[in-house]
């Protein structure tokens, strides 16, 4: 299954929304919401992602899309807007994780992880494992620092290509493939141990 | 999955962490293709890193917003701040806790027709100084009573009570449970609308308006700024002026409105629009009404169709009499803008200031265009909660 691509969000941009940024700069709301729109779901997941809780996920993006469409008159279309909007809304959740350092419990987990399976055709034994492997998964990714954590969801979940993640995360593209190498490694052996609790999914 | 990638004496593991992402220059990869080849120890530790990046892409959990709730509150939100910094009332910072439903649930009879009564209540008070207007509202009522007609069958379920809201803000209970037929959405953003109603009353006040002017000018659901005044308005040289002043006032406004109404048509103006208010009005309303003899704020709020005027001279050019700005959702306005446009001789048109492409794509919505091109899927469930302005124009 290939992962939901960020490059086809980008697509998005076209002429058409070089004028809703205008008009939203303007202080067009409806322009703004207009904009915004194609983005959200993927944004809230990477949110999501990154801060593994729901409300504190929607907290972010409200405060996150309210300080993009403030500071709509500083984008001056060097980059995509999504990268720009993602750069702000990935700043606060880092922010954001920082300042609450949340503790997740298993069972938050669980709950987290059992929404919406993407395979719902599958038997009921294969589908459990599936949600028991997605949890170990999660877990695993869970652990990482924030910088690892969110190249990886950047890159394996979104499927955002190296120079986009430079720009959102504000590093090289150089910088980009050292990291996710380290990420990788880091989450492998975080999983690793996981999995020998879970024999049956190894 | 194994414990680790074990690296290359000559080609690490970031390069092929790179080269599995297709991030590679050609040159390198070439280097990495040959590498590759000639490695089995390679070969097996870039399945590792497959086989990982699969299964985090398959296992990977979708999560999904209240999209539209999340939408609402930020556009709320950024509302709130524009109507601050523009001078307007200022919303409430209640926080919108919304359900998913689409606008087109979210029409409900007892809200439209309040927010029509209202709408319609401050139209005809800028329309009808005087008893003079009475009389003619009470001439012409026959010929307004069909469309009206048509719209209240549609309403017959409506609690009468519900109806009018002009005589002061129901309680926030009373906001919760008007919009209580139509779910938690409404039940909230009725509320915070009836506590901004409250608000705004309460500045009138404050200013010194009487109550029953401040009541019938800003009925619930609505802001009516009435602009301009008359004692500020003058002939052609201050024409651009107005309509200066005008873009100015309703730049916070997503969508404007004009009507335009000829002297002669006036009258069926006025009943079409008293008429309706007569309908919907409950004892509250009438409570609300000036006393006779007291002056009525639409004396003041009114320059050019002043009854003590000779009708010729007050609407001898095309003016900007008023503006009038309310928040609802697009299918509310459609219902108000369908009864308008059944009388030909309103001239009703939607006009957007400065919003360009936006603009069209809303217009080609409205009028419900065949093929129009709604660009955005979404458009249809996130115009719900729309700043309108209606401007009033009176020509000779």
């Amino acid at each position: 299954m290939s992962p939901p691509s960020v490059k086809g969000i980008g697509s998005i941009l076209s002429d058409d929304n070089k004028e809703l940024i205008r008009q939203a700069a303007e202080g067009s709301s409806q322009a703004f919401e207009l904009l915004i729109t194609p983005y959200t779901g993927r944004l809230f997941n990477t949110l999501m992602h990154i801060l593994r809780c729901r409300e504190s996920a929607e907290d972010v993006m409200q405060n996150a899309l309210f300080q993009a469409y403030l500071k709509l008159d500083t984008y001056r279309g060097h980059s995509a807007f999504y990268t720009w909007l993602y750069r702000i809304a990935i700043n606060m959740a880092l922010s954001y994780r920082r300042a609450t350092k949340p503790v997740v419990s298993m069972d938050q987990q669980q709950e987290m992880t059992g929404q919406e399976v993407i395979d719902h055709n599958e038997a009921v034994g294969e589908a459990l494992e599936r949600e028991e492997r997605a949890a170990v998964l999660h877990k695993a990714i869970g652990t990482l620092s924030e910088q690892y954590r969110s190249i990886i969801i950047l890159r394996e979940i979104e499927g955002c290509n190296y120079d986009t993640i430079a720009e959102i995360l504000s590093i090289s593209s150089g910088t980009v493939r050292s990291r996710l190498h380290r990420a990788r490694l880091q989450l492998k052996e975080k999983l690793l141990p996981l999995l020998n609790e879970h024999p049956s999914l190894l | 999955m194994n414990d680790h990638i074990k690296p290359n004496h000559e080609i690490d593991g970031e390069l092929l962490s790179a080269y599995l992402d297709d991030e590679l220059t050609a040159s390198e990869r070439i280097v990495v293709d040959q590498a590759i080849e000639n490695s089995p120890q390679l070969r097996e530790s870039l399945q590792e890193l497959k086989v990982l990046s699969d299964e985090i892409q398959c296992l990977a959990v979708e999560f999904h917003p209240n999209e539209q709730q999340l939408l609402d509150a930020v556009i709320t939100k950024i509302r709130d701040r524009n109507l601050s910094v523009h001078g307007q009332a200022p919303y409430s910072n209640v926080k919108k806790s919304v359900t998913a439903r689409g606008w087109k649930q979210r029409l409900q009879i007892p809200a439209l027709l309040a927010l029509t009564a209202g709408v319609l209540a401050v139209l005809t008070l800028q329309f009808m100084p005087n008893e003079q207007s009475m009389t003619l509202v009470q001439s012409d009522l026959n010929d307004a009573t069909p469309a009206i007609e048509s719209f209240h069958r549609a309403e017959n379920n409506a609690p009468e009570s519900e109806a009018v809201t002009d005589d002061g803000p129901p309680m926030a209970g009373e906001g919760a449970q008007m919009g209580g037929m139509g779910g938690g959405r409404d039940a909230v953003a009725d509320a915070r609308f009836f506590q901004e109603d409250q608000k705004y009353r309460d500045k009138n006040l404050a200013e010194g308006e009487s109550p029953a002017a401040t009541a019938l000018a800003a009925p619930a659901e609505i802001r009516a700024s009435a602009f301009p005044s008359a004692s500020t308005v003058a002939e052609s040289a201050d024409e651009m002026q107005l309509h200066k002043q005008a873009e100015a006032k309703t730049d916070i406004a997503d969508v404007t409105y004009h009507i335009q109404v000829k002297q002669k048509d006036l009258p069926t103006l006025l009943a079409l629009l008293t008429a309706h208010q007569n309908l919907a009005q409950d004892p509250r309303q009438r409570k609300a009404r000036p006393a006779d003899g007291e002056k009525n704020i639409a004396e003041e709020s009114l320059p050019r169709v002043a009854a003590n005027e000779p009708m010729e001279n007050s609407v001898r050019k095309s003016t900007v009499n008023q503006i009038v700005m309310f928040r609802s959702s697009d299918s509310q306005l459609a219902a108000l803008v369908d009864i308008l446009q059944k009388k030909p001789a309103f001239a009703l048109s939607m006009n957007r200031l400065q919003r360009g492409a936006l603009g069209d794509r809303l217009m080609a919505k409205d009028k419900n265009t065949p093929g129009a091109e709604v660009k955005n899927q979404n458009a249809s469930t996130i115009l719900s909660d729309t700043i309108f302005s209606i401007q009033v124009i009176a020509t000779p």
